[in-house]
């Protein structure tokens, strides 16, 4: 099998659970051993695309190919994929050693080959001297360890994860992510990955795929979707993003809040209303006189490495964040380099993401929320 | 101080929960028959246990339905609440199990009456007659047993993680074997929570069983509730003392479990091994106790009857096979304690046919279990009245005399009588007169008046009947009327006579009249000649009068229903039963009057010269007639009136 051969592909998948359109004509490649990321937020199809990949679920219609054959109709104990589950769905009546045997002793595996396989994999997780443990003795770390190691123990072609790191604390986190990355590396076999944490995302994926409202907002690698994102969703929904109304004049030039800005984007139409977005951390503070567009400052918060600012500019809220301090009610100027302007065609998502006259840590809180059993259910369903 | 009161309050909780049991497990090693007289330590009543087959027919019945529907309800209920808690329309979820709860909710009355009018009309259709038995008995009892199943299976379900069946498809299980690899042992404590809670329900069950059980497979519970009209046997005593220590060895043997699993705790498997053990040992405990009545029924070697001295013969080919079923009073034949012979093992012997012996404790419970259709008897014993309502209503039909040629031995004051005036229905089985028994030690005079029931200088020391036909008669006598009347004011007035005595009155009491005369606990009782021979045998303080006034005679007589199945085993059985050696055993056991001249001029007869029994003078006495609906009503009114004055 050669490395860049498409493993798993979606064709045309629709789903919809009491009327409600859940998938909407997906359609998506996998290629072998990559890492590939399923981003967005509760509620936007991504589990339920997992759950289609692992057999626990039928498409209404579309088509799911793993390598050339069709696996509709193929019960989930028939597929080659395994899946990590949120909850890690242990087997709480069985131990360490037995919970990483269990897919071995269903395929009939002698018992030294399960002895040996279930140490290798204790290994591999830095678990060894584990197998005799309770399950409910270990702390969710640990389990964690567990159900990847009962996972990969039947030798998966693919493998699925569903928010596998959500029930962590934050320190936990980032360590199981880089050790997952290097596990995935290590084995060369593809994994799914589903999260609503763009951070996890971006550091972890080989590929990247945004999804809203049970449809793919846009593919790529991480650095295009932070660079480039397709519309204003991606641009919001991945790191922080000052979206505002702008017209394309011609190529290389867009003009916003009054002011005609040099780009690098081209290919518009004449005068196309477009969005216009600038990240926080590419906006140079200057002196009034000396910035492209003017304002006062409204707020400071001191976030260790830089601050963040929040600038009126003629009514529109920018963010803002540098290394240099500005007091409240400073008068202050700005500057954007042409190559940090990221100019996208209006889409239904235009007006929805503004600017950040409303922000609030708590606000951006409540609107990213971590999934709990209820919205966990409501993706599904 | 705090701690004080707390060990205190200790103290009483466990005198109230075990005080009881205490008293029990002490009486079951009494010597006497008493529960106020003490006798001595002895294992007399395990003897007489060891020798009630059919006290032990009926424990071994009620666990092995006991241990049957409760499996079937686990299982059963196990996928119920499997299937309720997939459910993904909450409304439907709530709807079903709203539905399944009802049978724990309806009162166990409706339940037992519904299921057995249920029972009784698929068996009309199936035109099966004898559709009551061991399979509706099963059916009740899983049904009212699934609800608790279902409950305490269901949060173990939701306490399950939702995934962990998928993850084992994942893994390479079919959906069926994920089910019973990973989420049956993580339900299973409150699968065994549920069977014992089952096995618990359906051990002790009586209203429902009542109902929907045949003559062919009693329980416990129903066997020990028809003892109510005469004293309970002490060899009851014996068996639930005996219950008791096999529940304390149970759990007992739980709790070493229990904690061998704990120590064991950091090992896999602890838990689910130590709840499969527990249940293990429920059943070998259960199993081992069933073993014993079995080993026990078959291991009686019962003392014999001469089969020489009988006057009929009891071998007939065509109905050697056949079965009958007896229905008949608790403890109203001689069974095979104390040394007696088993009457009923006995016909079976010499005739060959089988008898479903039952017991009801009143003719009222034998009248509805005729007309509830659902069972065919073939042999009945009503008294006198009740014989006179089946008849009128059709339930009886004429016996072939020429069938029962021991019908020779009944005495001529047994012929003719209201109820049976050409001798055409029934062929009386015993008899008796109500009396009124005081101790000695408390009257100094000799109360041959019903009158001394209201005398004040025994106030709070007289007993009465706790039913409203013989606590009325008490008063019709004093007051000159018949116990038949049919005037609502002779009713009336008899009522206002019983509240004028109820300041008086101790309590109202039916077998309770044993215990409280034999230990003195009070005076005067009017009760039946035949007990109060076996009070004596206890305090020989107590003695005994026919009140001057009059008083009521029963019969209780054998009779073949309209729709018995088996008449000419009937016949067969109702014969035999006059047998005078039959005769004579039932009368001593019994101890009530006999209607047997063989057995009047027996020498062997212990009770023969009895004056209590049988007085040389003639004693005024009335029967009870069947009294009309309105009466009847009035009745109940007044008697209801009278208990809440």
């Amino acid at each position: 099998m050669e490395k860049n051969a498409v493993i798993i592909d979606l064709k045309n998948i629709s789903v919809s659970f009491d009327g409600q359109q859940i998938l909407k004509d997906l359609n998506l490649y996998i290629r072998d051993g990559e890492f590939i990321t399923l981003l967005g937020p509760s509620g936007c199809g991504k589990t339920t695309t997992l759950r289609i990949i692992a057999g626990f679920l039928e498409p209404d219609s579309g088509e799911v190919v793993f390598e050339g054959k069709t696996m509709n109709g193929v019960p989930a104990h028939k597929r080659q994929v395994n899946t990590i589950f949120q909850r890690y769905a242990l087997f709480p009546h069985l131990n360490v050693f037995e919970n990483i045997a269990f897919g071995l002793r269903q395929q009939k595996k002698s018992k030294d080959e399960i002895r040996k396989t279930v140490e290798e994999m204790l290994a591999l997780v830095n678990l060894k001297g584990f197998e005799k443990r309770n399950i409910a003795s270990l702390s969710g770390g640990q389990q964690q360890r567990v159900a990847i190691a009962r996972a990969l123990a039947v030798k998966p072609r693919v493998l699925l994860l569903d928010e596998p790191l959500g029930a962590l604390d934050l320190k936990l986190r980032k360590d199981m992510q880089a050790e997952l990355k290097n596990i995935q590396q290590r084995l060369g076999i593809t994994f799914i990955y589903v999260t609503h944490d763009q951070e996890e995302a971006l550091s972890m994926s080989d590929t990247i795929v945004v999804m809203d409202s049970g449809e793919i907002q846009q593919i790529g690698s991480p650095t295009d979707i932070y660079n480039e994102p397709k519309n204003a969703f991606v641009a919001d929904f991945i790191g922080e993003s000052n979206i505002l109304d702008g017209i394309m004049h011609a190529d290389f030039s867009v003009e916003f809040q009054g002011m005609k800005f040099r780009c690098v984007d081209k290919g518009f139409g004449k005068d196309e209303p477009v969005d216009v977005v600038v990240r926080p951390e590419d906006v140079d503070i200057v002196a009034p006189e000396a910035g492209m567009l003017r304002g006062t400052v409204t707020s400071v918060t001191f976030k260790g490495v830089h601050y963040e600012i929040i600038v009126d500019i003629d009514g529109f809220k920018w963010m803002i964040q540098t290394t240099d301090y500005s007091a409240v009610g400073d008068k202050i100027g700005i500057c954007i380099k042409p190559e940090e302007i990221q100019v996208m065609h209006k889409s239904v998502y235009s007006g929805l993401y503004g600017d950040y006259s409303s922000f609030s840590e708590e606000f951006d809180e409540l609107s990213d929320p971590i999934p709990t059993a209820e919205s966990d259910e409501a993706a599904e369903e | 101080m705090k701690r004080s009161v707390s060990k205190l309050y200790t103290a009483f909780i466990m005198i109230f929960l075990y005080a009881p049991m205490l008293v029990m497990i002490v009486l079951s090693f009494n010597g006497s028959s008493s529960t106020s007289v003490m006798s001595g330590f002895s294992f007399k009543w395990y003897g007489e246990l060891l020798k009630d087959t059919v006290t032990l027919q009926a424990l071994s019945n009620t666990l092995v339905l006991a241990i049957t529907s409760s499996l079937l309800a686990v299982v059963i209920g196990t996928a119920a609440a499997v299937g309720i808690h997939s459910m993904k329309k909450k409304w439907l979820k709530n709807a079903v199990l709203t539905v399944t709860n009802i049978p724990m909710m309806n009162p166990e009355i409706v339940t037992g009456v519904s299921m057995m009018l249920l029972f009784v009309f698929v068996g009309k259709l199936v035109s099966s007659q004898d559709v009551l038995g061991f399979p509706t008995l099963l059916i009740a009892h899983i049904t009212f047993n699934l609800p608790y199943v279902i409950l305490s299976v269901l949060p173990k379900l939701k306490q399950t993680d939702k995934h962990l069946s998928e993850a084992a498809q994942d893994l390479g299980c079919t959906p069926v074997s994920a089910f019973f690899k990973v989420v049956l042992p993580n339900i299973s404590s409150g699968i065994i929570t549920g069977f014992i809670m089952a096995f618990t329900l359906s051990l002790d069950d009586f209203i429902i069983s009542y109902f929907v059980s045949g003559p062919k497979f009693q329980t416990l519970p129903i066997v020990i509730f028809s003892m109510t009209k005469k004293k309970v046997k002490p060899d009851m005593y014996a068996l639930s003392s005996l219950i008791f220590a096999a529940v304390l060895l149970l759990l007992i043997l739980m709790n070493v479990f229990q904690a061998r699993a704990e120590r064991k705790k950091m090992q896999a498997n602890a838990s689910s091994k130590s709840s499969s053990l527990k249940a293990v040992s429920v059943f070998v405990v259960f199993a081992m106790v069933v073993g014993i009545a079995h080993f026990a029924i078959r291991g009686t070697t019962q003392s014999r009857l001469d089969e020489t001295k009988f006057f009929g013969t009891y071998e007939v080919e065509s109905l050697q096979g056949t079965e009958i079923n007896v229905y008949n009073w608790g403890e109203y034949v001689a069974d095979g304690s104390e040394d007696m012979v088993n009457v009923i093992a006995e016909f079976e012997r010499v005739s060959g046919v089988h008898v479903n012996y039952t017991m009801f404790d009143s003719n009222e419970d034998l009248y509805s279990k005729l007309k509830s259709e659902g069972i065919s008897y073939d042999v009945i014993v009503p008294s006198d009245y009740m014989i006179e309502r089946l008849k009128t209503e059709g339930l009886l039909q004429k016996i072939d005399f020429g069938n029962i040629p021991n019908y020779r031995f009944i005495p001529d004051n047994y012929r003719n009588l209201y109820f049976d005036p050409q001798n055409e229905y029934c062929v009386p089985y015993t008899g008796g007169m109500v009396g009124l028994i005081y101790n000695t030690a408390m009257v100094d005079e000799i109360p041959d008046s019903w009158s001394v029931m209201w005398d004040e200088k025994y106030a709070n020391n007289i007993l009465t009947f706790n039913n409203p036909r013989d606590a009325f008669g008490v008063a019709q006598y004093l007051l000159g009327y018949s116990v038949n009347t049919t005037s609502a004011e002779e009713w009336r007035a008899a009522a206002e006579k019983l509240k004028a005595q109820k300041p008086l009155i101790q309590s109202y009491v039916m077998d309770e009249v044993f215990g409280k005369m034999e230990s003195g606990e009070a005076a005067i009782a009017p009760y039946y000649a035949g007990d109060y021979l076996a009070m004596a045998a206890e305090n020989p303080d107590l003695a005994f009068v026919y009140p001057k006034e009059g008083t009521n005679i029963f019969v209780d007589a054998m009779c073949i229903p309209a729709n018995a199945k088996n008449k000419a085993a009937a016949e067969l059985f109702i014969n035999f039963m006059c047998e005078p050696e039959v005769a004579l055993a039932n009368a001593e056991y019994l101890g009530y009057l006999c209607p047997n001249t063989a057995v009047l001029e027996d020498e062997r007869y212990s009770l023969k010269d009895s004056e209590v029994l049988y007085p040389k003078e003639k004693v005024k006495a009335e029967y009870f007639h069947n009294l009309d609906r309105d009466t009847l009503d009035l009745l109940s009114k007044l008697w209801e009136e009278v208990k809440l004055a």
